[in-house]
């Protein structure tokens, strides 16, 4: 007990200097980018704080319809000399500007200067407010300090961003939503709050005795239910910023979010869903289960489990804390170089971020060792290893591809940490950092969708032959398929790179590459619902019913996925929407069988099952909203993804508001199924140890199972004749 | 009763979601249309990937349902004791003949690919082609002439080609990565610092169609935008002739 104490407190510390280190070297957060708006063109990358920018003339508040006069000007930066050596551009997100002198034209309801006024440093602008007092109106104002040589080298800019309040803006019914950054952080602590709330309501005696329990358990049971509740946590944080993302998209030209905030938006929904809540979802089951379907009695490194868990939580804490300092991560999920080197995003958002990647490695790669050893040597001796349960091997499989590929995303993140904290220099573009970066990058990356895909499809085959009544069909063909589908899926990164100049040949490779996995997969699926031949599955079986709903969506995303392994459609294909629905169909698909893996285990973890009528809502609203989401996004291949506006005239509002609608309906459901989850712990329905008529070891011990999961090993026996008029075959040799 | 209303359904729901999708999919495609030599073959590879997808997929989700609704009268149910080890039901000939099926289908759908890319790979040039060499900004593109001539899309002026001459992209970047596409005319070339990757296109309308950055570049990627304006041959000679571009 004191030396768990002593690990958990030594990975606070380590977690907390790494959390902090960012913070110590990272720049103060920069203007990146330059102007781009008529009139007014970039002189130099970065933004200089040596042109001081001056307007007179700003009221407090505005008054409605009234017109004010701003005078802007600016000193420093270079000398006044030759021709052209001072710019300007104001624009306003409301009301209207308009020119008081030759030296000023509005071009696309910016102010900027003609070429008259291209030879002074002050200007008069005039600004007529909006209609409405209730709202607040944002300013951005770029100047430019030239030299007057002709050039653009020697020259500076600098950027102001300003905004005036309305007379009556704030109070009223009309809430000022111009400081989503606000909703975020405020939604966030309510988040934890509530959090800690819920996670002390499952024991009302709940004491310090228990605290100190829960933080110190080397039990896998225990650590399987904190990786459930820290990975169902991820999910909703994931879940708010994707929601904050359609918010934005739902009508064209929409001022809800910046540029900056969609962007870090964007990059947390996907690091925090793929990376900290569907993927280390799987621990949480795979550590309760697995043991107990292999009849083990806890986990080969019992404190090497606690030490996976706890790193985890702080490498995604650490990962999504940037919003609390100066931004979050803002370049993608997929982090492409140049675009995270310290000069192009100068805040500690990424930096964090790779800290927060680093722990997280930390802890799959203790996982996985656990998990080979225990799987190994712990299974009981009646068990041959080819006899283990179908989600114990798809775990198997997993932890194989996560042991191959996380030292690959471990050594990215490194070398681009260094690139940023110690100035060296992997990533430099001029020695093509950039495409080593991508190289890297999806070497892991593609891998990880089949480390995302696999625990999945792990539960639908446990689930599927529980509710028919029959033995999964093709066993021997899935275990193969799977592990041709493991081999293929870490040789074929390529496809994510078809344009960026890779040879020719090579990517033709990749191409057939690519569609070759559907092979074992087409294997699998078809071998899955083969399963249901002349059988009577029970419908009523909300486990079974969520797997359905999965197998349906897989369907679309697996074929989708042909049609972008082809290089030449990939051309068109890639980084648009159509993109985008393919991989939410699949990740989607993985989503809702693991909520039927939820639905299967809860009574043996909790002990209770979860509400029925509570759940088929929760089926319903995800299953229409998931669809209700991505079907339209597929229209959308002309879309470029990640960005934050977009024009009424590019004709796609119809798709994005009814995208919006569906993923509203998905996070309602969600909500309804964290209620059921929290109220079922206390109020459900007693399950007994075996309420599914379940045929793997774990049904055997009570639910919960007692601490050391078996008060009598459980024991292998042969598989008796069935009545199939199928050709059977028996390898076991005895 | 509450059994077969569940199933009937799940049933009903999940054929009208897989038919719309397919539908969804194909009609917004070809509503759009594209232009330019490039379209014609991508169309026809997507209607082409489009159809062998949507009979599979929908003869995979048929085969589902008929198991699904086959009478259960003569169900198989199996002993499924716990520990007990599962019946292994392998039928190795079925797995191989769906192996080889679903080969052939992928290698069809290949050899279309490889003739496609082929043709997007060597352009088919003609006395009158040139380059255009491209390059990404935060967040503008410079679009610069062999004779010379360059334009700035931050100005909103936009790029111009001759219709029915193949032009050459030569495409990289001057800070991060973007990606230089013109939907309409169905390509996209990555704009890659330290790299030139080249591409081209044979424009067959004249008119304005949107370029767009492709690929996330910043705070303001979604105003990465511009046009590229398909003259006629005179015109476009009269404009790359014309005083300030010499």
């Amino acid at each position: 007990m004191i030396k768990s104490r002593k690990i958990v407190a030594v990975i606070f510390v380590i977690g907390l200097l790494i959390a902090i280190t960012p913070q110590l070297t990272a720049l103060p957060s920069g203007i990146s980018g330059a102007a781009v708006t008529s009139g007014c063109n970039c002189h130099g990358p970065v933004a200089s704080d040596e042109v001081i920018i001056s307007i007179e003339g700003i009221p407090n508040e505005f008054i409605a319809s009234e017109s004010y006069n701003f005078t802007i000007s600016f000193t420093g930066g270079p000398e006044e000399s030759g021709e052209n050596f001072g710019g300007f551009n104001l624009k306003s997100d409301r009301g209207t500007l308009i020119s008081l002198a030759e030296t000023v034209q509005i071009i696309d309801n910016a102010a900027t200067h003609t070429d008259q006024g291209n030879n002074q440093r002050i200007w008069l602008v005039q600004w007529v407010a909006p209609e409405s007092d209730k709202v607040s109106t944002d300013f951005t104002l770029l100047v430019n300090s030239v030299n007057g040589d002709g050039s653009s080298s020697g020259d500076m800019w600098n950027k102001e961003i300003f905004s005036i309040k309305g007379q009556n803006a704030g109070s009223g019914s009309v809430i000022d939503i111009d400081e989503p950054a606000w909703i975020t952080i405020v939604g966030s602590i309510f988040a934890i709050l509530a959090y800690i709330i819920l996670i002390l309501y499952r024991d009302e005696n709940f004491g310090k005795k228990e605290l100190t329990y829960w933080l110190t358990t080397t039990n896998h049971k225990d650590i399987g239910i904190l990786y459930l509740w820290a990975t169902i946590f991820f999910a909703l944080i994931g879940l708010l910023l994707s929601l904050l993302v359609r918010l934005q998209l739902a009508i064209p030209d929409n001022d809800f979010m910046t540029g900056d905030l969609f962007n870090q938006a964007v990059t947390m929904h996907g690091a925090v869903m793929v990376l900290f809540a569907v993927s280390p979802m799987s621990f949480a089951f795979a550590n309760y289960i697995v043991p107990l379907q292999i009849g083990a009695r806890d986990m080969a490194f019992p404190r090497l489990n606690a030490l996976s868990f706890w790193t985890l939580v702080l490498g995604g804490l650490t990962a999504a804390s940037g919003f609390f300092f100066d931004g979050a991560a803002d370049a993608g999920w997929t982090f492409y170089s140049p675009l995270t080197s310290i000069e192009y995003s100068p805040g500690s958002g990424i930096s964090l971020a790779g800290a927060g990647l680093v722990l997280l490695i930390i802890s799959v790669t203790v996982s996985t060792i656990n998990f080979l050893v225990t799987i190994g040597n712990h299974r009981i001796s009646s068990m041959k290893m080819w006899d283990m349960p179908m989600y114990t091997w798809n775990m198997l499989f997993t932890v194989i591809l996560m042991l191959a590929v996380f030292p690959a995303l471990l050594s990215a993140v490194l070398m681009l940490v260094g690139d940023r904290v110690f100035s060296t220099m992997f990533f430099d573009p001029s020695i093509d950092g950039t495409t080593w970066w991508l190289h890297i990058f999806w070497f892991f990356g593609h891998p990880e969708v089949y480390v995302v895909l696999l625990p999945g499809l792990g539960m639908a085959m446990e689930v599927v032959p529980t509710f028919v009544r029959r033995h999964l069909y093709g066993r021997n063909t899935i275990l193969y398929a799977l592990m041709v589908a493991s081999l293929l899926s870490v040789l074929v990164w390529a496809h994510h790179m078809f344009i960026t100049g890779i040879d020719p040949t090579f990517r033709k490779i990749e191409s057939i590459g690519t569609e070759l996995i559907s092979v074992p997969f087409a294997l699998i699926y078809l071998s899955l619902i083969a399963t249901f031949y002349k059988s009577k599955p029970d419908f009523t079986k909300l486990p079974l019913v969520f797997v359905m709903g999965a197998i349906g969506i897989f369907l679309v995303g697996g074929i989708t996925g042909v049609y972008l392994s082809s290089v030449a459609m990939d051309i068109q294909l890639r980084g648009t929407y159509f993109l985008v629905a393919h991989f939410h169909y699949t990740l989607g698909s993985v989503a809702v069988m693991t909520l039927g893996g939820i639905y299967y285990w809860y009574p043996k973890i909790f002990g209770r099952l979860l509400d029925e009528k509570l759940g088929w809502w929760h089926f319903w609203f995800t299953f229409v909203g998931i669809n209700l989401t991505f079907i339209p996004l597929f229209g959308l291949w002309d879309m470029p993804r990640r960005i934050y506006v977009y024009q009424e005239s590019a004709g796609w509002a119809d798709q994005q508001l009814l995208a919006t609608l569906g993923s509203l309906i998905v996070f309602l459901g969600q909500m309804i199924f964290f209620w059921n989850f929290v109220r079922s712990m206390k109020n459900g329905e007693k399950a007994g140890n075996n309420p599914w008529n379940g045929h793997t070891f774990e049904w055997l011990t009570t639910s919960p199972p007692p601490r050391s999961n078996w008060t009598e090993l459980p024991i292998v026996a042969p598989a008796k004749s069935s009545k199939s008029d199928i050709k059977t075959e028996h390898v076991r040799e005895e | 009763m509450s059994v077969e209303k569940h199933q009937f359904r799940l049933i009903i729901i999940s054929i009208i979601l897989l038919m719309t999708t397919f539908a969804s999919i194909f009609n917004w495609f070809q509503g759009l249309g594209g232009t330019g030599a490039h379209a014609d073959k991508y169309d026809d590879l997507f209607t082409l990937y489009w159809t062998l997808g949507t009979i599979i997929g929908g003869a995979v989700y048929l085969y589902f349902l008929y198991l699904l609704t086959t009478s259960p009268e003569d169900n198989l149910e199996e002993s499924m004791e716990i520990g007990e080890l599962p019946v292994i039901r392998d039928n190795k000939k079925v797995a191989g003949a769906i192996t080889i099926v679903v080969t052939l289908f992928l290698l069809i759908l290949s050899e279309s690919t490889f003739d496609s890319i082929n043709f997007f790979e060597d352009p088919e040039t003609t006395d009158d082609s040139f380059t255009i060499e491209v390059t990404g900004y935060q967040y503008y593109w410079i679009y610069e002439y062999p004779n010379g001539a360059s334009i700035n899309s931050a100005t909103g002026e936009s790029m111009k080609i001759p219709v029915n001459v193949s032009v050459i992209f030569e495409v990289t970047s001057g800070d991060v990565f973007h990606s230089f596409a013109l939907p309409d005319h169905r390509i996209k070339i990555d704009a890659i610092p330290g790299r030139v990757n080249d591409g081209w296109i044979l424009a067959d309308d004249v008119g304005i169609f949107p370029i767009r950055c492709a690929e996330l570049c910043g705070d303001e990627h979604a105003i990465m935008m511009s046009e590229v304006e398909v003259m006629s041959l005179e015109d476009f000679s009269n404009w790359y002739n014309s005083e300030e571009n010499l």
